[in-house]
């Protein structure tokens, strides 16, 4: 009689694990892509600073033919600054590379990496990412690549276009220059790789402020802000701090040798500025992937 | 199998779990019970490793949570239904989530048919209802389909409906052998759903039993008497150190004796009664009575 009432026992099955396939970084990879891509304001943000971007540089060539049109005296309606153009040699790289649209190039890259790491703490969105991906470094690391293929693309994407546009503006004065005239491909990579160097500080000044407002104008601080405290010919530490930010070595970088730029004292040399650069992107990249790692979310 | 020992977290002064200490069971589902406050998401968040414990380890499976490289196949959870990117869409985020844990993309039509999420899948999670968000946190637990689930106050905003079909889903994947910790504040919540329960109060460990139990722990044995001489019976029963506390319906709520005793006690001292009905300690009761000390947001009117 027991026998037959032991049969009856409810007994729970056993949880089925399925066999779990290896980690793989590539999987990561795509996770973060996907998350890149499938938000609206990527396009956004991105498309509209491209041809901003490409627009101010167009306007600048443009604006530059006009003053090479119009001997002394300026027509009334140009700005006084075109005078100083006209000195020296045409600077053929200075339309394409031009302060103020890398100040927002600045300010876009550096957002949009600073966005991608706050975005998923004032969402929530980490508890569910490393409750998914417990392994927090694999995570960021993911991120940061896949920031990195974005950045370089957009980065290559303006200044490629940048230059061309504005040597086939230019060219109406037979000033434009070949893609292979000095310091013009050395250029347009440092601006490329502006953009990645820009957004891994975001990111890092993010996942260290963790707050949207803050991270954003803490990085345009950094990037661009920083930078114009540490000028000047009085002391050399100034001087080197300064050579030390990304868009010091950037503006070095761009400089056209056949209408260099004033450097002052202590100039950097253009090997210091790449090593700049490197720096930057290494020291924002571990950074993330640490303070990411070792605090609670 | 969830197992913590001596889990304690502080946040600087403050403790927000003590020397926490329980087993969480396969094959059940074990409700995680204590007032706002009390220490449940930080210990979930621990399981988790989101957080990491001052002292104290907990593991899932025998292995810390956060030594696993992917974690979907291991545990699901659902901390908070905004936990997620209002910007995405349903099936974005679930097909993101996929592919960190080499999870085939159709799973995620899958488990959205589960929730029953197909009609919005494309639609962007920020015009979700909290209710639907929840179905979305809930497809994401069972993404990966995993042996132990984790569920953060799921019922809040959940239409009857949606009350009825997460019960009987917690009672499905439990039958299947997974184990499923569910947190709540509220006991009526628990009562038809746990069959285990943890309930902390203030970051420490009130019980950890089954909910049976715990019903049977509360002060109990209530009696409720009816009596034509009702002054008379109380003065009897107080003089036998039972409290007694007259009704509005000429009957008396009588606690500290059983119905035996009081039966007793009426015949000895020739009290003709009416009726004698003992009252099982409810749930809530049992709850309230036990987490009245340490609760941590104390109304006025209950202080």
């Amino acid at each position: 009689m027991s026998s037959l009432t032991t049969g009856k026992q409810p007994v729970a099955p056993a949880p089925r694990t399925a066999a779990e396939p290896a980690a793989r970084f590539r999987d990561l990879l795509t996770a973060e892509w996907v998350k890149l891509w499938t938000l609206r304001s990527t396009y956004w943000v991105l498309g509209l600073g491209i041809v901003a971007m490409i627009g101010i540089a167009a306007n600048d060539a443009r604006n530059d033919m006009v003053a090479l049109s119009h001997p002394n005296p300026i027509p009334a309606g140009l700005p006084k600054a075109l005078l100083q153009k006209k000195s020296g040699p045409y600077d053929a790289l200075g339309p394409a590379f031009v302060l103020p649209a890398y100040q927002i190039f600045a300010i876009i890259t550096g957002s949009v990496g600073a966005i991608a790491v706050f975005s998923e703490y004032s969402t929530g969105l980490v508890r569910t990412t490393f409750s998914a991906v417990p392994d927090r470094r694999a995570t960021t690391a993911a991120k940061v690549t896949v920031m990195t293929a974005a950045m370089l693309a957009v980065g290559a994407v303006t200044s490629t276009a940048s230059f061309y546009i504005v040597q086939a503006i230019v060219h109406s004065h037979h000033v434009d220059i070949p893609i292979t005239a000095p310091g013009a491909e050395r250029a347009v990579c440092a601006s490329t790789l502006f953009a990645p160097v820009c957004a891994l500080s975001g990111m890092a000044i993010a996942a260290l402020l963790r707050h949207s407002a803050a991270s954003v104008l803490t990085s345009m601080a950094v990037l661009l802000v920083l930078p114009e405290f540490f000028t000047g010919d009085r002391y050399e530490w100034v001087k080197s701090t300064g050579n030390a930010m990304p868009w010091v070595a950037w503006t070095r970088l761009v400089d056209n040798p056949a209408a260099p730029h004033d450097w002052g004292k202590w100039p950097e040399t253009i090997q210091e500025s790449w090593t700049v650069y490197g720096l930057w992107f290494l020291v924002s990249a571990i950074t993330a992937v640490v303070v990411v790692h070792r605090r609670d979310v | 199998m969830i197992e913590a020992r001596e889990l304690t977290k502080r946040y600087g002064a403050t403790t927000a779990v003590n020397s926490l200490s329980f087993t969480v069971k396969p094959g059940r589902v074990t409700g995680f019970l204590g007032p706002n406050g009390a220490g449940k998401t930080t210990t979930l968040r621990m399981i988790l490793g989101l957080n990491t414990p001052t002292s104290g380890t907990v593991t899932v499976d025998g292995v810390p949570f956060r030594t696993r490289p992917r974690g979907l196949r291991h545990v699901g959870a659902l901390l908070d239904a905004a936990d997620v990117h209002p910007g995405r869409t349903a099936r974005a985020h679930l097909s993101a989530l996929a592919y960190t844990n080499r999870i085939a993309q159709s799973r995620v039509a899958e488990v959205l048919e589960e929730v029953g999420l197909s009609g919005v899948a494309r639609r962007r999670v920020g015009g979700f209802s909290l209710g639907m968000k929840q179905r979305l946190g809930i497809a994401t637990a069972l993404l990966g389909d995993p042996p132990v689930l984790l569920f953060d106050e799921p019922l809040n905003g959940l239409d009857p409906e949606g009350v009825l079909w997460v019960r009987g889903l917690f009672r499905r994947l439990a039958d299947e052998g997974r184990t499923v910790l569910v947190s709540s504040h509220m006991m009526s919540e628990m009562e038809h759903t746990a069959d285990d329960l943890v309930v902390i109060g203030r970051g420490e460990l009130i019980a950890a039993e089954p909910l049976g139990a715990f019903a049977a722990r509360g002060s109990g044995l209530r009696v409720v008497v009816r009596c034509p001489d009702l002054r008379g019976l109380m003065a009897m029963l107080a003089a036998e150190g039972a409290s007694a506390t007259p009704g509005d319906d000429g009957a008396c709520t009588v606690t500290g004796l059983s119905a035996v005793r009081v039966g007793e006690l009426a015949f000895e001292h020739r009290f003709l009664l009416h009726e004698l009905t003992p009252q099982a300690s409810s749930l809530e009761a049992a709850f309230m009575e036990l987490t009245a000390d340490s609760v941590e947001y104390v109304t006025r009117e209950s202080k």
